[in-house]
Protein backbone atom coordinates (compact mmCIF):
# COMPACT_ATOMS: atom_id res chain seq x y z
CA UNK A 1 0.00 0.00 0.00
CA UNK A 2 1.64 3.22 -1.17
CA UNK A 3 0.21 6.74 0.04
CA UNK A 4 -0.85 9.18 -2.52
CA UNK A 5 -1.85 12.17 -2.43
CA UNK A 6 -4.77 13.97 -4.32
CA UNK A 7 -4.06 17.42 -5.77
CA UNK A 8 -7.18 19.33 -7.07
CA UNK A 9 -5.57 21.11 -9.85
CA UNK A 10 -7.76 23.50 -12.54
CA UNK A 11 -9.02 20.55 -14.62
CA UNK A 12 -9.51 18.20 -12.11
CA UNK A 13 -8.02 16.09 -9.34
CA UNK A 14 -4.98 14.00 -10.11
CA UNK A 15 -3.13 11.10 -8.60
CA UNK A 16 0.15 11.66 -7.37
CA UNK A 17 2.49 8.53 -5.61
CA UNK A 18 4.64 10.12 -2.98
CA UNK A 19 8.40 8.68 -3.92
CA UNK A 20 9.38 8.06 -0.52
CA UNK A 21 12.02 5.17 0.20
CA UNK A 22 10.43 1.89 1.89
CA UNK A 23 10.68 2.26 5.86
CA UNK A 24 13.81 0.01 6.39
CA UNK A 25 12.43 -1.30 9.73
CA UNK A 26 9.41 -2.52 8.22
CA UNK A 27 11.41 -5.04 5.84
CA UNK A 28 10.30 -8.07 6.49
CA UNK A 29 7.42 -7.33 8.34
CA UNK A 30 3.76 -8.86 7.96
CA UNK A 31 1.49 -7.01 6.84
CA UNK A 32 -0.64 -6.42 10.04
CA UNK A 33 2.54 -5.70 12.12
CA UNK A 34 2.96 -2.72 9.83
CA UNK A 35 -0.03 -1.47 10.16
CA UNK A 36 0.71 -1.45 13.64
CA UNK A 37 3.66 0.88 13.28
CA UNK A 38 1.70 2.98 10.56
CA UNK A 39 -1.49 3.56 12.21
CA UNK A 40 -2.18 6.45 14.31
CA UNK A 41 -5.86 7.86 16.29
CA UNK A 42 -6.60 11.35 17.27
CA UNK A 43 -9.43 12.64 19.08
CA UNK A 44 -10.30 16.19 17.40
CA UNK A 45 -13.96 17.26 19.20
CA UNK A 46 -15.92 15.14 21.52
CA UNK A 47 -20.13 16.31 21.93
CA UNK A 48 -23.09 14.37 22.85
CA UNK A 49 -23.64 15.09 19.52
CA UNK A 50 -20.52 14.68 17.60
CA UNK A 51 -17.15 12.99 17.61
CA UNK A 52 -14.45 13.92 15.00
CA UNK A 53 -11.04 11.94 15.33
CA UNK A 54 -8.22 10.92 12.93
CA UNK A 55 -7.96 7.86 11.46
CA UNK A 56 -4.11 7.85 10.05
CA UNK A 57 -2.23 5.38 8.29
CA UNK A 58 -4.60 2.58 7.03
CA UNK A 59 -6.26 2.29 3.64
CA UNK A 60 -9.56 3.04 2.54
CA UNK A 61 -11.11 -0.40 2.74
CA UNK A 62 -10.59 -0.32 6.48
CA UNK A 63 -11.44 2.65 7.17
CA UNK A 64 -14.74 2.15 4.79
CA UNK A 65 -15.86 -0.57 6.43
CA UNK A 66 -16.06 0.71 9.68
CA UNK A 67 -18.21 3.78 8.29
CA UNK A 68 -20.37 0.80 6.73
CA UNK A 69 -20.58 -1.06 9.75
CA UNK A 70 -21.53 2.00 12.17
CA UNK A 71 -24.27 2.97 9.93
CA UNK A 72 -25.70 -0.37 9.01
CA UNK A 73 -24.70 -2.95 11.55
CA UNK A 74 -23.84 -2.20 14.79
CA UNK A 75 -26.89 -3.24 16.72
CA UNK A 76 -29.34 -1.32 18.48
CA UNK A 77 -32.99 -1.87 20.31
CA UNK A 78 -35.40 -0.67 18.57
CA UNK A 79 -39.76 -1.21 19.20
CA UNK A 80 -40.49 -3.81 16.31
CA UNK A 81 -44.09 -4.93 17.12
CA UNK A 82 -47.20 -2.73 18.14
CA UNK A 83 -49.85 -4.50 19.77
CA UNK A 84 -52.61 -2.18 19.39
CA UNK A 85 -55.82 -2.37 22.01
CA UNK A 86 -57.64 0.71 21.40
CA UNK A 87 -56.55 3.57 18.76
CA UNK A 88 -59.66 6.28 17.94
CA UNK A 89 -57.11 8.94 17.43
CA UNK A 90 -57.12 10.93 13.97
CA UNK A 91 -53.58 8.99 13.10
CA UNK A 92 -53.91 5.42 11.54
CA UNK A 93 -52.97 2.53 13.39
CA UNK A 94 -49.91 2.02 11.17
CA UNK A 95 -49.09 5.27 10.82
CA UNK A 96 -48.79 5.06 14.75
CA UNK A 97 -46.94 2.23 14.67
CA UNK A 98 -44.49 3.15 12.07
CA UNK A 99 -43.87 6.47 14.54
CA UNK A 100 -43.84 4.36 17.53
CA UNK A 101 -40.63 2.51 16.19
CA UNK A 102 -38.15 5.78 15.32
CA UNK A 103 -38.66 6.46 18.94
CA UNK A 104 -34.85 6.13 20.14
CA UNK A 105 -34.64 3.69 22.95
CA UNK A 106 -32.29 4.74 26.28
CA UNK A 107 -31.66 1.13 26.66
CA UNK A 108 -28.29 -0.42 26.36
CA UNK A 109 -27.95 -2.81 23.24
CA UNK A 110 -25.18 -4.91 24.88
CA UNK A 111 -27.14 -6.06 28.00
CA UNK A 112 -29.73 -7.76 25.45
CA UNK A 113 -29.31 -10.88 22.42
CA UNK A 114 -30.63 -11.22 18.96
CA UNK A 115 -33.99 -12.67 18.41
CA UNK A 116 -33.15 -16.09 17.14
CA UNK A 117 -35.75 -18.75 15.34
CA UNK A 118 -36.30 -22.03 15.80
CA UNK A 119 -34.50 -22.52 12.52
CA UNK A 120 -31.27 -19.95 13.25
CA UNK A 121 -30.73 -22.13 16.92
CA UNK A 122 -30.61 -25.34 14.90
CA UNK A 123 -28.84 -24.13 12.80
CA UNK A 124 -26.07 -22.86 14.78
CA UNK A 125 -25.57 -26.39 16.26
CA UNK A 126 -25.09 -27.51 12.76
CA UNK A 127 -22.91 -25.43 10.82
CA UNK A 128 -21.55 -27.59 8.22
CA UNK A 129 -23.84 -28.60 4.95
CA UNK A 130 -25.73 -31.25 6.73
CA UNK A 131 -27.23 -28.92 8.98
CA UNK A 132 -28.15 -26.73 6.71
CA UNK A 133 -30.09 -29.70 4.79
CA UNK A 134 -31.22 -30.96 8.51
CA UNK A 135 -33.64 -27.52 8.30
CA UNK A 136 -34.37 -27.76 4.82
CA UNK A 137 -35.76 -31.06 5.34
CA UNK A 138 -37.53 -30.75 8.15
CA UNK A 139 -41.09 -30.85 7.58
CA UNK A 140 -42.87 -27.74 9.83
CA UNK A 141 -41.42 -24.70 8.32
CA UNK A 142 -43.72 -22.42 10.01
CA UNK A 143 -42.88 -23.93 13.30
CA UNK A 144 -39.22 -23.41 11.98
CA UNK A 145 -39.76 -19.57 11.87
CA UNK A 146 -41.05 -19.17 15.52
CA UNK A 147 -39.28 -16.83 17.09
CA UNK A 148 -37.75 -17.42 20.73
CA UNK A 149 -38.70 -14.67 22.74
CA UNK A 150 -37.88 -14.21 26.33
CA UNK A 151 -36.22 -11.35 28.87
CA UNK A 152 -33.37 -11.36 27.53
CA UNK A 153 -33.98 -10.35 23.82
CA UNK A 154 -37.38 -8.40 24.50
CA UNK A 155 -38.29 -5.13 26.25
CA UNK A 156 -41.65 -4.36 26.22
CA UNK A 157 -43.60 -0.55 27.16
CA UNK A 158 -47.07 0.17 27.46
CA UNK A 159 -48.59 3.78 26.31
CA UNK A 160 -52.15 4.40 27.78
CA UNK A 161 -53.50 7.60 27.27
CA UNK A 162 -56.77 8.58 27.35
CA UNK A 163 -58.07 12.40 26.78
CA UNK A 164 -61.12 13.36 29.53
CA UNK A 165 -61.98 17.69 28.98
CA UNK A 166 -61.69 19.23 32.30
CA UNK A 167 -64.67 19.92 33.81
CA UNK A 168 -63.68 23.52 34.51
CA UNK A 169 -62.61 23.70 30.61
CA UNK A 170 -64.10 26.79 28.87
CA UNK A 171 -66.75 26.51 26.45
CA UNK A 172 -65.93 28.99 23.94
CA UNK A 173 -61.82 28.04 23.80
CA UNK A 174 -61.07 25.68 20.87
CA UNK A 175 -61.28 21.73 20.83
CA UNK A 176 -59.60 20.85 24.26
CA UNK A 177 -57.17 18.57 23.15
CA UNK A 178 -53.80 16.74 24.49
CA UNK A 179 -50.83 15.39 22.86
CA UNK A 180 -49.03 11.42 23.17
CA UNK A 181 -45.62 11.78 24.31
CA UNK A 182 -42.79 8.96 24.19
CA UNK A 183 -42.77 10.42 28.10
CA UNK A 184 -46.00 8.65 28.40
CA UNK A 185 -44.40 4.97 27.94
CA UNK A 186 -44.25 2.53 30.93
CA UNK A 187 -41.91 -0.08 30.98
CA UNK A 188 -43.39 -3.43 31.53
CA UNK A 189 -40.20 -5.33 33.29
CA UNK A 190 -40.05 -9.07 32.04
CA UNK A 191 -38.89 -11.43 34.53
CA UNK A 192 -36.02 -10.62 35.81
CA UNK A 193 -35.37 -7.02 34.20
CA UNK A 194 -36.84 -5.13 37.13
CA UNK A 195 -33.39 -6.52 39.29
CA UNK A 196 -31.47 -5.75 36.22
CA UNK A 197 -32.35 -2.08 35.07
CA UNK A 198 -32.74 -0.50 38.98
CA UNK A 199 -33.16 2.83 37.01
CA UNK A 200 -35.98 1.46 34.39
CA UNK A 201 -35.83 1.60 31.06
CA UNK A 202 -37.36 4.48 28.90
CA UNK A 203 -37.10 6.43 25.44
CA UNK A 204 -33.86 8.59 25.19
CA UNK A 205 -35.76 11.52 24.85
CA UNK A 206 -39.11 12.28 26.36
CA UNK A 207 -41.19 14.90 24.33
CA UNK A 208 -41.47 13.56 21.26
CA UNK A 209 -44.84 14.14 20.08
CA UNK A 210 -46.51 10.87 18.68
CA UNK A 211 -50.14 11.66 18.80
CA UNK A 212 -53.18 14.34 19.43
CA UNK A 213 -55.88 13.44 21.38
CA UNK A 214 -59.44 15.14 21.26
CA UNK A 215 -61.53 14.55 24.38
CA UNK A 216 -63.36 10.94 24.39
CA UNK A 217 -60.18 9.45 22.14
CA UNK A 218 -58.22 7.07 23.11
CA UNK A 219 -54.84 5.05 22.45
CA UNK A 220 -54.00 1.81 24.34
CA UNK A 221 -50.77 -0.18 22.93
CA UNK A 222 -48.41 -2.60 24.03
CA UNK A 223 -44.80 -2.45 22.24
CA UNK A 224 -42.46 -5.02 22.30
CA UNK A 225 -39.07 -4.02 21.47
CA UNK A 226 -35.71 -6.15 19.81
CA UNK A 227 -32.26 -5.90 18.98
CA UNK A 228 -31.58 -5.33 15.22
CA UNK A 229 -29.37 -3.64 12.70
CA UNK A 230 -29.58 -0.77 10.37
CA UNK A 231 -29.20 -2.88 7.40
CA UNK A 232 -32.65 -3.69 8.55
CA UNK A 233 -34.52 -0.76 9.12
CA UNK A 234 -32.77 2.53 9.26
CA UNK A 235 -34.35 2.56 13.02
CA UNK A 236 -31.74 0.31 14.62
CA UNK A 237 -28.98 2.61 13.09
CA UNK A 238 -27.29 3.70 15.93
CA UNK A 239 -26.11 7.54 14.47
CA UNK A 240 -27.83 10.24 12.91
CA UNK A 241 -24.40 9.56 10.58
CA UNK A 242 -21.12 8.70 10.51
CA UNK A 243 -18.37 9.87 7.91
CA UNK A 244 -15.14 10.38 7.07
CA UNK A 245 -13.10 12.96 4.43
CA UNK A 246 -9.49 12.89 3.39
CA UNK A 247 -7.31 15.74 5.35
CA UNK A 248 -6.63 18.29 3.19
CA UNK A 249 -2.99 19.40 2.75
CA UNK A 250 -2.28 22.57 1.55
CA UNK A 251 1.42 23.91 0.73
CA UNK A 252 2.67 27.19 -0.52
CA UNK A 253 5.28 26.19 -3.34
CA UNK A 254 6.64 29.82 -2.98
CA UNK A 255 6.82 32.92 -0.87
CA UNK A 256 3.70 34.79 -0.60
CA UNK A 257 3.59 38.22 0.56
CA UNK A 258 2.81 41.69 0.42
CA UNK A 259 -0.19 42.62 -2.02
CA UNK A 260 -0.12 38.63 -3.10
CA UNK A 261 -0.57 37.41 0.48
CA UNK A 262 -3.58 40.08 0.94
CA UNK A 263 -5.32 38.92 -2.55
CA UNK A 264 -4.36 35.22 -1.74
CA UNK A 265 -6.64 35.74 2.08
CA UNK A 266 -9.59 37.40 0.17
CA UNK A 267 -9.45 35.02 -2.24
CA UNK A 268 -10.40 32.18 0.07
CA UNK A 269 -14.18 32.26 1.61
CA UNK A 270 -13.51 29.11 3.99
CA UNK A 271 -10.63 31.83 5.77
CA UNK A 272 -7.91 28.69 5.04
CA UNK A 273 -5.31 31.18 5.01
CA UNK A 274 -3.54 34.06 7.86
CA UNK A 275 -1.37 36.47 7.46
CA UNK A 276 2.09 36.87 9.55
CA UNK A 277 4.76 38.49 10.09
CA UNK A 278 8.05 37.15 8.47
CA UNK A 279 11.51 38.25 7.60
CA UNK A 280 11.98 41.48 5.29
CA UNK A 281 10.34 45.59 5.71
CA UNK A 282 7.02 46.73 5.26
CA UNK A 283 4.43 45.46 2.89
CA UNK A 284 6.81 42.71 1.50
CA UNK A 285 7.45 41.41 5.26
CA UNK A 286 4.03 39.69 5.60
CA UNK A 287 3.27 36.60 4.46
CA UNK A 288 0.82 34.02 3.54
CA UNK A 289 0.27 30.93 5.76
CA UNK A 290 -1.51 27.94 5.84
CA UNK A 291 -3.63 28.43 9.01
CA UNK A 292 -6.74 26.17 8.84
CA UNK A 293 -6.22 23.81 6.26
CA UNK A 294 -9.04 21.23 7.85
CA UNK A 295 -11.56 23.94 6.70
CA UNK A 296 -10.98 23.60 3.27
CA UNK A 297 -13.38 22.63 0.91
CA UNK A 298 -11.43 22.23 -2.34
CA UNK A 299 -13.27 24.93 -4.09
CA UNK A 300 -10.19 26.02 -5.98
CA UNK A 301 -11.14 29.29 -5.83
CA UNK A 302 -7.69 30.63 -4.40
CA UNK A 303 -6.18 28.57 -7.51
CA UNK A 304 -8.68 30.12 -10.36
CA UNK A 305 -7.16 33.07 -10.72
CA UNK A 306 -4.25 32.71 -13.59
CA UNK A 307 -0.60 32.33 -12.34
CA UNK A 308 -2.01 31.11 -8.47
CA UNK A 309 -1.90 27.26 -9.48
CA UNK A 310 1.84 27.34 -9.46
CA UNK A 311 1.99 29.32 -6.14
CA UNK A 312 -0.73 27.44 -4.08
CA UNK A 313 -0.95 23.04 -4.06
CA UNK A 314 -4.41 21.85 -2.70
CA UNK A 315 -4.01 18.16 -2.24
CA UNK A 316 -5.77 15.28 0.01
CA UNK A 317 -3.88 12.60 2.03
CA UNK A 318 -5.12 9.19 0.88
CA UNK A 319 -4.22 7.73 4.07
CA UNK A 320 -5.54 10.45 6.45
CA UNK A 321 -9.11 10.22 7.40
CA UNK A 322 -11.43 12.96 9.75
CA UNK A 323 -14.04 10.96 10.85
CA UNK A 324 -17.42 12.49 12.15
CA UNK A 325 -19.49 10.15 13.96
CA UNK A 326 -23.25 12.04 15.30
CA UNK A 327 -24.67 9.35 17.78
CA UNK A 328 -28.53 9.49 18.12
CA UNK A 329 -29.16 6.70 20.25
CA UNK A 330 -28.26 5.08 23.69
CA UNK A 331 -24.86 4.68 22.80
CA UNK A 332 -22.04 7.27 23.09
CA UNK A 333 -19.98 7.66 19.80
CA UNK A 334 -16.89 5.91 21.24
CA UNK A 335 -18.39 3.18 22.21
CA UNK A 336 -20.41 3.01 18.32
CA UNK A 337 -16.73 3.03 16.53
CA UNK A 338 -15.53 0.34 18.90
CA UNK A 339 -18.63 -1.60 18.28
CA UNK A 340 -17.98 -1.29 15.02
CA UNK A 341 -14.17 -2.70 15.14
CA UNK A 342 -15.55 -5.55 17.29
CA UNK A 343 -18.44 -6.32 14.37
CA UNK A 344 -15.38 -6.48 11.74
CA UNK A 345 -13.75 -8.61 13.77
CA UNK A 346 -16.32 -11.04 14.43
CA UNK A 347 -16.97 -10.80 10.48
CA UNK A 348 -13.43 -12.36 10.35
CA UNK A 349 -13.76 -14.76 13.50
CA UNK A 350 -17.43 -16.82 12.97
CA UNK A 351 -15.38 -17.62 9.33
CA UNK A 352 -12.09 -18.56 11.28
CA UNK A 353 -14.79 -20.57 13.42
CA UNK A 354 -16.44 -21.93 10.57
CA UNK A 355 -13.22 -23.26 9.49
CA UNK A 356 -12.07 -24.80 12.21
CA UNK A 357 -15.38 -26.39 13.13
CA UNK A 358 -15.31 -28.28 9.36
CA UNK A 359 -11.86 -29.41 9.97
CA UNK A 360 -12.98 -30.58 13.32
CA UNK A 361 -15.41 -32.91 11.29
CA UNK A 362 -12.99 -34.09 9.02
CA UNK A 363 -10.66 -35.06 11.25
CA UNK A 364 -13.49 -37.29 12.99
CA UNK A 365 -14.29 -39.15 9.86
CA UNK B 1 -72.44 -10.35 13.85
CA UNK B 2 -71.17 -9.63 16.94
CA UNK B 3 -68.03 -11.91 17.27
CA UNK B 4 -65.16 -9.61 17.47
CA UNK B 5 -66.83 -7.55 19.70
CA UNK B 6 -66.34 -4.68 17.75
CA UNK B 7 -70.20 -3.55 17.14
CA UNK B 8 -70.42 -2.69 21.42
CA UNK B 9 -74.09 -3.89 20.83
CA UNK B 10 -76.06 -3.94 23.58
CA UNK B 11 -78.18 -7.07 25.33
CA UNK B 12 -80.81 -6.84 22.56
CA UNK B 13 -79.21 -7.91 19.60
CA UNK B 14 -78.83 -4.60 17.87
CA UNK B 15 -74.88 -3.31 17.00
CA UNK B 16 -74.00 0.29 17.94
CA UNK B 17 -72.78 3.11 15.93
CA UNK B 18 -71.60 6.21 16.46
CA UNK B 19 -73.36 9.36 14.67
CA UNK B 20 -70.73 11.10 12.07
CA UNK B 21 -72.39 14.38 13.69
CA UNK B 22 -72.81 14.78 16.98
CA UNK B 23 -71.37 11.92 18.24
CA UNK B 24 -73.83 9.81 20.39
CA UNK B 25 -73.27 6.11 20.35
CA UNK B 26 -76.93 4.67 18.95
CA UNK B 27 -77.82 0.94 19.11
CA UNK B 28 -79.69 0.05 15.76
CA UNK B 29 -80.90 -3.46 15.64
CA UNK B 30 -82.09 -5.20 12.19
CA UNK B 31 -84.82 -3.15 10.12
CA UNK B 32 -84.39 0.12 12.17
CA UNK B 33 -83.61 3.55 9.96
CA UNK B 34 -79.91 4.10 9.88
CA UNK B 35 -80.39 7.80 11.48
CA UNK B 36 -79.48 9.20 14.81
CA UNK B 37 -81.67 9.03 17.36
CA UNK B 38 -80.59 12.83 18.75
CA UNK B 39 -79.77 14.62 15.78
CA UNK B 40 -81.57 12.95 12.92
CA UNK B 41 -78.18 12.47 11.07
CA UNK B 42 -78.07 9.83 8.30
CA UNK B 43 -74.06 8.78 8.28
CA UNK B 44 -73.39 6.49 10.79
CA UNK B 45 -69.83 4.71 11.47
CA UNK B 46 -69.22 1.66 13.18
CA UNK B 47 -67.26 1.06 16.32
CA UNK B 48 -63.96 0.14 16.39
CA UNK B 49 -63.37 -3.24 16.74
CA UNK B 50 -62.00 -4.30 20.92
CA UNK B 51 -59.84 -6.80 19.01
CA UNK B 52 -55.89 -6.84 19.42
CA UNK B 53 -54.58 -6.21 16.47
CA UNK B 54 -50.38 -6.43 15.66
CA UNK B 55 -48.66 -4.16 13.75
CA UNK B 56 -45.20 -4.17 12.66
CA UNK B 57 -43.56 -0.74 13.76
CA UNK B 58 -41.59 -0.22 10.23
CA UNK C 1 -49.38 -5.20 6.17
CA UNK C 2 -46.72 -3.12 6.08
CA UNK C 3 -45.07 -1.20 2.97
CA UNK C 4 -41.82 -2.90 3.67
CA UNK C 5 -43.55 -6.82 3.95
CA UNK C 6 -40.63 -7.95 1.52
CA UNK C 7 -37.57 -8.87 3.39
CA UNK C 8 -34.60 -10.34 2.10
CA UNK C 9 -34.09 -14.31 3.34
CA UNK C 10 -30.70 -14.76 5.22
CA UNK C 11 -28.27 -16.49 2.24
CA UNK C 12 -28.44 -20.41 2.47
CA UNK C 13 -24.96 -20.77 3.30
CA UNK C 14 -22.29 -19.17 5.22
CA UNK C 15 -19.58 -19.90 2.82
CA UNK C 16 -18.98 -22.03 0.13
CA UNK C 17 -16.09 -23.04 -2.55
CA UNK C 18 -17.23 -22.16 -6.05
CA UNK C 19 -17.00 -25.02 -8.61
CA UNK C 20 -14.14 -25.54 -10.64
CA UNK C 21 -11.46 -24.34 -7.80
CA UNK C 22 -7.65 -25.74 -7.75
CA UNK C 23 -5.65 -25.45 -4.98
CA UNK C 24 -3.88 -22.78 -6.10
CA UNK C 25 -7.00 -20.59 -7.46
CA UNK C 26 -10.47 -20.23 -5.97
CA UNK C 27 -13.74 -18.71 -6.12
CA UNK C 28 -14.99 -18.30 -2.37
CA UNK C 29 -18.87 -17.62 -1.96
CA UNK C 30 -19.30 -15.46 1.41
CA UNK C 31 -22.83 -15.69 2.36
CA UNK C 32 -24.78 -12.63 4.52
CA UNK C 33 -21.57 -10.63 3.30
CA UNK C 34 -21.52 -7.52 1.05
CA UNK C 35 -18.24 -4.68 0.14
CA UNK C 36 -17.91 -4.49 4.00
CA UNK C 37 -15.95 -7.57 4.66
CA UNK C 38 -15.45 -8.14 0.56
CA UNK C 39 -13.45 -4.95 0.13
CA UNK C 40 -11.42 -4.80 3.68
CA UNK C 41 -10.64 -8.82 3.08
CA UNK C 42 -9.45 -8.19 -0.25
CA UNK C 43 -7.14 -5.65 0.82
CA UNK C 44 -5.52 -7.64 3.58
CA UNK C 45 -5.49 -10.30 1.03
CA UNK C 46 -3.41 -8.27 -1.26
CA UNK C 47 -0.70 -7.14 1.17
CA UNK C 48 -0.17 -11.06 1.54
CA UNK C 49 3.52 -12.21 -0.76
CA UNK C 50 1.69 -15.75 -1.31
CA UNK C 51 -1.42 -13.91 -3.20
CA UNK C 52 -1.00 -13.45 -7.09
CA UNK C 53 -4.46 -12.40 -7.95
CA UNK C 54 -7.60 -11.07 -5.80
CA UNK C 55 -10.83 -9.59 -6.22
CA UNK C 56 -13.84 -9.52 -5.08
CA UNK C 57 -17.56 -8.36 -6.28
CA UNK C 58 -21.58 -8.84 -5.34
CA UNK C 59 -23.07 -10.18 -7.95
CA UNK C 60 -26.43 -9.06 -7.58
CA UNK C 61 -27.76 -6.01 -4.40
CA UNK C 62 -30.91 -8.43 -3.69
CA UNK C 63 -29.20 -11.75 -3.23
CA UNK C 64 -26.79 -12.03 0.01
CA UNK C 65 -23.97 -12.90 -1.32
CA UNK C 66 -20.54 -12.34 -1.85
CA UNK C 67 -18.01 -13.24 -4.08
CA UNK C 68 -14.32 -13.49 -3.54
CA UNK C 69 -11.52 -14.53 -6.21
CA UNK C 70 -7.71 -15.92 -5.00
CA UNK C 71 -5.27 -16.90 -6.88
CA UNK C 72 -2.23 -17.98 -4.94
CA UNK C 73 1.84 -18.16 -6.07
CA UNK C 74 3.96 -21.05 -5.83
CA UNK C 75 1.36 -23.72 -4.95
CA UNK C 76 0.13 -22.40 -1.48
CA UNK C 77 -3.39 -23.43 -1.50
CA UNK C 78 -5.74 -20.72 -1.52
CA UNK C 79 -7.83 -21.69 0.93
CA UNK C 80 -4.67 -21.46 3.35
CA UNK C 81 -4.25 -17.55 2.52
CA UNK C 82 -7.74 -16.81 2.31
CA UNK C 83 -7.52 -18.36 6.31
CA UNK C 84 -3.87 -16.23 7.09
CA UNK C 85 -6.02 -13.32 5.45
CA UNK C 86 -8.69 -13.54 7.67
CA UNK C 87 -6.60 -13.37 10.69
CA UNK C 88 -4.64 -10.52 9.46
CA UNK C 89 -8.17 -8.97 9.77
CA UNK C 90 -8.56 -9.97 13.04
CA UNK C 91 -5.08 -9.01 14.09
CA UNK C 92 -5.78 -5.19 12.22
CA UNK C 93 -9.10 -4.86 14.15
CA UNK C 94 -7.33 -5.73 17.65
CA UNK C 95 -4.70 -2.62 16.43
CA UNK C 96 -7.43 -0.33 16.13
CA UNK C 97 -9.37 -1.11 19.31
CA UNK C 98 -6.04 -0.61 20.80
CA UNK C 99 -5.59 2.49 19.49
CA UNK C 100 -9.32 3.45 20.19
CA UNK C 101 -8.97 2.70 23.58
CA UNK C 102 -5.43 4.91 23.76
CA UNK C 103 -7.54 8.07 21.83
CA UNK C 104 -7.27 10.94 24.74
CA UNK C 105 -9.49 13.53 25.48
CA UNK C 106 -10.17 15.96 22.43
CA UNK C 107 -7.47 18.14 21.42
CA UNK C 108 -5.84 19.87 18.00
CA UNK C 109 -5.13 18.17 15.76
CA UNK C 110 -1.42 17.55 15.69
CA UNK C 111 0.76 19.45 13.34
CA UNK C 112 0.77 18.40 9.59
CA UNK C 113 2.71 14.92 9.63
CA UNK C 114 6.14 14.85 7.77
CA UNK C 115 4.18 12.23 5.61
CA UNK C 116 7.60 11.59 3.87
CA UNK C 117 8.84 9.88 6.68
CA UNK C 118 5.41 8.64 7.71
CA UNK C 119 5.45 6.49 4.63
CA UNK C 120 1.88 4.30 4.37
Amino acid sequence: MSKHIFEMRGDAPHRVFSAAKPDPAERGLRYPEKVRRRLRMHCCKETPEELVFDLIGIDVSIANALRRIMLAEVPTMAIETVYMEMNTSIIFDEVLSHRLGLVPLNVDPRTFSEVETLRQKVLKEYTTRDGHKRVQNEEDAEEQETELLDENNTVVFRLHRRCVRPADADPAAPPYTEGVYSGHFEWIPQGTQAERFPDGLRPLHDDILLAKLRAGQEIALEMHCRKGVGKDHAKYSPVATASYRLAPRITLAQRVAGAAARELVAACPMNVFDIEDGEGEGEGGAVAVVARPRDCTMCRECIRPPGWAERVTLARESNHFIFSVEPCGALPARVIVKEAVRVLRAKAHGLLAYFEEVEKKRNLT
Amino acid sequence: MDEDGGGGGGSSGGVSYICGDCGTTNEIKAKDPIQCRSCGYRIMYKMRTKRLIQFEAR
Amino acid sequence: MSVNEHRPKPADLKFEILEGATTTSATFVFGDEDHTLGNALRHVLMQMPETDFCGYSVPHPSEPKMNLRLQTRDGVPAIDVLKRGLQDLVTICDILDEKLDAMGEPSDPAAPVDSDSMEV
